[in-house]
């Protein structure tokens, strides 16, 4: 099965090489910016167990904001991406307590919308966090979701805390409190 | 050759093209042992790696794990530019090295977002991936990543495919990978290790198909008998197959899909559901979905008409018949009872079709296929009637003995060279 191939092939070879390795590394340094900048949250959350065959386990987050409903505009769409207006309560947590299309003050980040609805007092939406999933060892798995369980049974709240930073969120950790 | 060259006979470019004709005709060019193994090794590696990937090395801190994820990574880049520097295309080196790092960077990308908590589902993860390794096919050039690159597509559009939204980035996907298959198809006729690839590309296309009907309705089901019937056409129209395994793929894939469609129509439930599908019977007139009906279904009636070719079989002459009639009863909407009765009819009858001709011509494999399609059926009906246990072990051992006896008879008479 052998057969000719153009030589200047080769260029173009390392050269997608090279793009392999600057998408994870441009991801890993976007991620580390928020890191290092972004201001800190506390979130409520509740999570659950699925498996993702590639990434091992996970814990699927679910947040308390996510079923609040906020006020919009009638010409907002389902899936349309808006933005998630973040303020410090005073328990520690954080809330989003608006959105819009335009860019807030503050921290903000950027939210997708679940559910619209119309009601008595005008258009309301549910919105969807871009983060979902908490990643955990194989072997902690079971045990974190045991924890949870207890935790959640209590009624004491599960935080998650996240970065937030030019519209950027990431996760770094959960904190059962 | 030489000794009709030295005789003066030919000259030396007749003797060239002589030779060329030759080597483009000489039947098939297996595909080395050593490059199976070489690439199975790869596999299994790069397979191992991922799985142990997903463990989670959490008491690494996060720059050893970074690092961890990337050295097979850059391993495989450095094997794949050796290979690259000094083997010839299609060679071990280049497929193995090639196959190693397309599971490193699945691998990689994997943990990285495993590390640092990056957000995205699955069909998220696969577009970078499946983005990042194709150009290896064309750069490489690496038939295994062209397969392995079609079965990633493949899934891709299956996870997003089905959801509801339209058209999927599938079909964009496709349109990368495709180049290399139709320059195989001009190159690589006589590899046959390429061959796979039409059936391959047509089980995709089939799977994929719904999401071209978008909204769903009972004209899906429409869509994907035209569509079956399109392909058994296809198996014998003009200059394909002429071509070596377009006509078996063709052939194959056609069937599998008929024979499924007959069995999912051939339970009571459908044809009960069948008028009020989805809400609605047939796709909007403004929808893409219904000129892809009304295509479809032109296509299969203009290619049902045509001619055939002498030396047709005739059994898959029979089995181009069938989409046509299941759809007229399908469009005409016959009460429940009536549909359920007609494709049962219609199995039972294909499958003693299949049995007789089988026994006329000494066939074993038709015989069996017969009888197969037959149990299949009686299996099926196990689900949706009420025989009593009585009746169904009847039939079981009926069947069973048929089998024997069919098998023994046919094997006796090749004996005797009837």
């Amino acid at each position: 099965m052998e057969f000719k191939w153009p030589p200047w092939t080769f260029p173009l070879l390392i050269a997608a090489l090279g793009i392999q390795l600057i998408v994870p590394l441009s991801t890993i340094w976007n991620n580390w910016r928020v890191l290092a900048h972004g201001e800190k949250h506390f979130l409520a959350c509740a999570p659950v167990d699925p498996t993702d065959p590639f990434r091992g386990k996970y814990l699927t987050l679910h947040f308390a904001i996510e079923d609040s409903s906020y006020a919009a505009l009638p010409d907002w769409e389902i899936d349309q991406t808006v933005y998630g207006h973040f303020i410090h309560q005073a328990d520690g947590s954080s809330i989003i307590d608006q959105i819009s299309t335009s860019i807030p003050q503050g921290d903000y980040c950027k939210v997708i919308i679940a559910d619209f609805v119309q009601r008595q007092d005008g258009y309301r939406v549910m919105i969807r966090l871009p983060i979902s999933r908490w990643y955990v060892e194989e072997s902690q798995a079971q045990e974190m979701e045991v924890r949870y369980r207890e935790h959640m049974r209590n009624h004491r709240p599960l935080l998650a805390e996240v970065h937030v930073f030019n519209g950027r969120l990431v996760l770094s950790g959960l904190r059962f409190l | 050759m030489s000794e009709l060259e030295e005789a003066g006979i030919i000259d030396a470019a007749t003797a060239d093209r002589i030779r060329q004709y030759y080597q483009d005709k000489s039947p098939d060019r297996p595909v080395p042992l050593l490059l199976i193994f070489g690439v199975i090794g790869s596999l299994l590696t790069g397979l191992g790696i991922i799985l142990i990937v997903a463990h989670n090395w959490e008491w690494l801190s996060p720059g050893w794990q970074t690092a961890c994820a990337l050295i097979p990574v850059v391993l495989g880049q450095l094997l794949l530019i050796y290979g690259v520097r000094k083997h010839s295309p299609g060679s071990t080196w280049r497929e193995s090295s090639s196959t190693f790092l397309v599971f490193a960077l699945g691998a990689g990308l994997a943990m990285i977002s495993q590390i640092f908590q990056l957000p995205g589902e699955l069909p998220e993860f696969l577009l970078v991936w499946i983005l990042l390794a194709l150009p290896l096919i064309y750069l490489v050039p690496s038939l295994t990543v062209f397969y392995l690159g079609l079965i990633g597509i493949t899934w891709y559009g299956i996870l997003t495919g089905y959801e509801g939204r339209g058209l999927s980035n599938y079909w964009w996907l496709l349109l990368l990978w495709l180049p290399a298959y139709i320059w195989g198809i001009r190159r690589l006729q006589t590899v046959t290790w390429f061959r796979w690839s039409h059936g391959l590309l047509l089980l995709s296309l089939t799977i994929l198909l719904g999401n071209l009907t978008y909204p769903f309705t009972a004209g899906t089901w429409l869509i994907y008998l035209f569509w079956t019937g399109l392909l058994l056409h296809l198996a014998d129209l003009g200059q394909w197959s002429i071509l070596p395994w377009f006509r078996e793929s063709f052939r194959w894939i056609g069937s599998l899909g008929l024979w499924l469609l007959l069995f999912i129509f051939s339970f009571k439930p459908f044809w009960e559901q069948w008028p009020k599908w989805h809400g609605q019977y047939l796709p909007p007139v403004s929808s893409s979905s219904f000129w892809f009906l009304v295509a479809s279904g032109v296509l299969y009636l203009a290619l049902f008409f045509r001619r055939h070719q002498s030396g047709y079989i005739q059994r898959e002459m029979v089995l181009k018949w069938v989409p046509a009639l299941v759809s007229l009863c399908l469009m005409f909407q016959v009460p429940a009872l009536w549909g359920t009765a007609i494709l049962n009819a219609l199995i039972l009858g294909l499958g003693v079709y299949s049995i007789l001709q089988g026994w006329r011509g000494n066939h074993l494999a038709e015989v069996n296929r017969g009888l197969a399609i037959i149990l299949l059926l009686i299996c099926c009906r196990f689900f949706d009637t009420n025989w009593s246990f009585i009746v169904r072990g009847l039939l079981f051992t009926i069947m069973g003995i048929l089998f024997f006896a069919a098998n023994y008879w046919i094997i006796k008479r090749k004996k005797d060279g009837i």
